[in-house]
């Protein structure tokens, strides 16, 4: 009989740094457990590590799925299998109590609990906001250098920036053309990431191929969007607020939907979830954060240039100036609209693709998302697309840098809010929007 | 019966109508395709519809003879929609008797009326009241439902628990908390247009449920577990402490049983205070809405333009709506902060802001008991909904197959009827039950 002994400590990041891991990597609990090589999620939230290892030949054990339970309420936070360290890594959602459970079933031939093991374990986890404090039991953390932490936290800005322009320009697009406050923008994101999750793990094509789907069948959605509801809607003469609650009640339902096919757990697609990070010399980069952001800031290049030097991006400006005005001029305003939406949905279900290749699924990701795209169009100016990712990029980076300054970093997003609201009083139009905009 | 007769015969004459060609009448597809899916799919749930539908379709037809064609499907899609609303008759009666699959009709329907009498329709009517003042009465989109009535319930319980001050105390903070959130939310964003408020709104909603769960403000707000102990006045005042009306129920709490409904004593304490207020508040809309006052309110939100060119002070009128409305809300708050006895920031999400609004338009805008109406139907049907798919779901052999839909999944099939209805009530019948088509502002811009 093999012996297993599990040894799980909680890392947690220290809050006032913006990544968990620009600290050196922290020495573990169990002094005689090596320095652990898998990658904690990269943007800065607090989490569960375990390390399985059997107890008489130190090797460890992979394939081992966990899960974490709050303790309080008894919700599933997440569940990961271990990897070829025998480490495995949850996020979790900050301090409470927390329950781990090993699934014995997974365990590899040979191999069990030996009999003083239980196969569950509660983990306190209890971190101060404190920039003085470090996560417990941890010895010998070197404290990395402000600009070291500052230029991580812009590059991290960026990277998140980037992914709300792509969200933004989409709902900046649909809303310049149809009027439109799309509340259930946020579904849109989520949508991608579901379909990537669906087609990765369910079919088992790799991450790539997942990620192309989605964007194809995203912009599907879109134009079916359009024309099975929103068309017909602007057809009936249905007024704008009106729509407005419609959305509404669409999210309410993609929402639970997407929980009904999905459950509450986070979770993580086949490839890619853990990477090690390259050192650039003053910012440290997995490669994913690396195709991410190229990823990003070429499509929405590309869709820039689109919207400036085509035909196709011409008469859409000019159906979101004057609608009536383009269609006496010849123009089929359906169609441009349509075109709108697929490119709009397409945009917003890359979003979702790549937050879902940078951290994790969840069916509230887009939900969560939705007032920050909404701040950085509305900073930027709704219906401008230079606008939208200007806004963008403003709204990233005070997202990510403020707890460097100070911001608490739980609750880091309402800055962003706080913005929102000031840029409605003093410049409603935004800041590169034009006056008339604002009707 | 006699089907060639009446096939229109073009009379000679002169008064011969320009040959048109007949078409299929669609009432009469319609009411085939309910009909055949009431008989089939359905468990003739849509078979009472199948017969209406071809009714109006016999009659359609009968009115324009020549035209619409189809009259024998139509009456075959009445004799249809008769033998499926049969069919679900015979249904109703052996689940309330026997049960279905597990599923017993009676259980449903009891869980689906205490809610729909119980506390939580009362927090959503009174915070359905208040959006009706803003949107109904008023235009004003109102997003922020859920920051009016998190400051009402921060405001006892801070005041109670943080600051030790006396009960009643609390209770003038909780009532003045909302009133001033108005006050610094109006005064800079009521220029805006109506889905720059809703945005604006809606953010700052979002702010407050995130400040008062922050780690940071633990030691004001009590982080993510919130805070509870100040609830202890009103649940001492409970004058049904003493009676003795109740039995023991499930799990030994004593609950009175009404047949139908039964409540719990702390519930029955919530529900005589509750609705007194609801009925407060319905009478102070009423009375208002009604004065001069009410009426520039209602010009307001019909053209705001015209309103001020008649010297009107706008801006003030809307203030005074978003306060009155801002100060229900926060009622709303109280309230649920003294029936549960504890305060929970996750409690006053977006969603919470939602679905009000659509008690409100399920009830119809505009209109005094709406909300009221709206809120008791909104909560029948979601713990009808919740009830049915959850004994639907559990047992050894449910009804539902376990591959379809599990017992966690049931819980979320209510709010996917939620958020489809509200899209339907919206497109279809934006008035709702109770209002007037005229009377919802949700044409203007």
């Amino acid at each position: 009989m093999v012996l297993l002994a599990a040894i799980a400590y909680v890392l947690l990041s220290p809050v006032s740094a913006a990544h968990a891991d620009e600290t050196e990597p922290p020495a573990p609990t169990e002094s005689s457990s090596p320095a652990p090589a898998a990658e904690p999620p990269p943007d800065g939230q607090p989490y569960i590590r375990v390390a399985l290892k059997d107890a008489e030949t130190d090797a460890p054990v992979t394939g081992v799925t966990l899960t974490v339970f709050d303790k309080a309420d008894d919700a599933e936070i997440g569940a990961s299998v271990t990897d070829a360290e025998g480490v495995m890594i949850v996020p979790i959602p900050g301090n409470g109590v927390y329950r781990v459970v090993l699934d014995e079933d997974t365990l590899p031939d040979g191999i069990e609990l030996s009999s003083q093991t239980s196969n569950e374990i509660e983990i306190t986890a209890r971190f101060e906001v404190n920039p003085g404090l470090f996560p417990i039991g941890v010895q010998d953390v070197v404290t990395t250098p402000f600009a070291e932490r500052l230029s991580g936290s812009l590059v991290s800005g960026v990277k998140f920036g980037l992914l709300v322009a792509l969200a933004a320009l989409g709902l900046s697009l649909i809303f310049g053309t149809t009027g439109l406050t799309n509340f259930a923008h946020g579904e849109l994101i989520t949508f991608g990431a579901m379909v990537t999750y669906a087609v990765n793990v369910g079919i088992g094509l790799p991450v790539v191929l997942s990620g192309i789907v989605a964007v194809l069948v995203s912009a599907l959605f879109g134009w079916a969007q359009d024309r099975g509801l929103w068309r017909p809607l602007r057809k009936r003469g249905t007024g704008l607020i009106a729509m407005m609650i419609v959305s509404i009640g669409l999210g309410l339902l993609l929402r639970n939907l997407y929980q009904y096919l999905i459950g509450s757990s986070r979770k993580s697609l086949s490839q890619y979830v853990s990477q090690g990070r390259h050192d650039f010399g003053i910012v440290k980069l997995a490669d994913k954060e690396i195709a991410i952001i190229v990823i990003a800031t070429v499509t929405i290049v590309v869709t820039c240039v689109v919207l400036m030097k085509t035909r196709l991006g011409k008469s859409m400006r000019a159906v979101s100036d004057n609608p009536a005005l383009a269609a006496s001029s010849g123009m089929q305003v359906d169609r441009v609209i349509s075109a709108v939406w697929i490119l709009g949905t397409a945009l917003t279900g890359l979003a979702g693709v790549l937050l879902a290749v940078n951290s994790q699924i969840n069916f509230l990701m887009g939900f969560k998302l939705l007032l920050l795209v909404f701040a950085a169009v509305t900073l930027g100016g709704l219906g401008t697309i230079w606008g939208a990712l200007f806004g963008s990029m403003v709204i990233g980076i005070m997202v990510e840098v403020g707890p460097l300054f100070g911001v608490p970093s739980s609750i880091k997003e309402v800055g962003a809010l706080v913005v929102l609201i000031l840029v409605l009083l003093i410049r409603p139009q935004g800041i590169l929007g034009r006056r008339e905009r604002i009707g | 019966m006699s089907t060639t007769t009446s096939e229109p015969t073009p009379a000679p004459g002169p008064a011969v109508a320009p040959q048109q060609v007949a078409r299929t009448s669609k009432g009469a597809i319609t009411a085939m395709v309910l009909a055949i899916a009431g008989l089939t799919l359905a468990v003739g749930i849509t078979s009472p519809f199948a017969y209406v539908k071809a009714r109006q379709a016999l009659r359609e037809i009968d009115a324009a003879p020549g035209r619409l064609t189809g009259r024998g499907m139509a009456q075959a899609a009445q004799i249809l929609g008769i033998i499926g609303t049969l069919y679900l008759l015979a249904w109703v009666v052996i689940g309330f008797t026997a049960g279905i699959g597990g599923v017993e009709l009676s259980g449903v329907l009891r869980t689906a009326l205490n809610q729909a009498f119980g506390p939580n329709a009362i927090v959503y009517a009174l915070a359905a009241i208040g959006l009706n003042v803003h949107f109904g009465y008023t235009g004003l989109l109102n997003f922020g439902q859920a920051g009016f009535m998190a400051v009402g319930a921060y405001g006892l319980a801070v005041s109670v628990v943080t600051w030790d001050l006396p009960f009643w105390l609390g209770i003038v903070v909780a009532l003045g908390a909302p009133v001033v959130l108005a006050l610094m939310l109006g005064i800079p964003t009521l220029r805006l247009r109506a889905d720059y408020l809703a945005i604006a709104t809606i953010a700052t909603a979002e702010i407050l449920r995130l400040v008062f769960g922050a780690v940071e403000t633990k030691s004001v707000f009590g982080g993510s577990n919130g805070l509870t102990g100040y609830a202890g006045t009103f649940q001492d005042a409970n004058i049904f402490r003493n009676w003795d009306i109740f039995t023991s129920g499930a799990l030994g709490f004593e609950r009175l049983d009404l047949g139908i409904v039964d409540f719990s004593k702390r519930d029955l304490w919530s529900m005589l205070v509750g609705w007194t207020l609801v009925a407060i508040c319905c009478l102070i809309v009423w009375a208002m809405m009604r004065s001069p006052w009410g009426r520039v309110l209602r010009s307001i939100r019909e053209d705001e333009d015209a309103v001020r060119s008649l010297g009107k002070n706008v801006f003030a009128y809307k203030m005074q709506a978003l306060i009155l409305g801002g100060l229900f809300g926060g009622l709303a708050g109280l309230f649920l902060a003294l029936k549960q006895a504890s305060v929970v920031p996750s409690d006053y999400s977006t969603n919470m802001t939602f679905l009000a609004f659509t008690a409100l338009l399920i009830g119809g805008a505009a209109r005094v008991g709406g909300p009221v109406i709206g809120a008791m139907i909104l909560w029948f049907l979601i713990s009808g909904l919740g009830a049915f798919f959850g004994q639907a779901t559990s047992g050894s052999d449910p009804l539902v197959p376990s591959w379809l839909m599990d017992n966690t999944q049931s819980s979320l099939v209510r709010f996917i009827a939620v958020g489809l209805g509200l899209m339907l009530l919206m497109i279809f019948r934006p008035q709702g039950i109770f209002g007037d088509r005229r009377e919802i502002a949700i044409d203007g811009r």
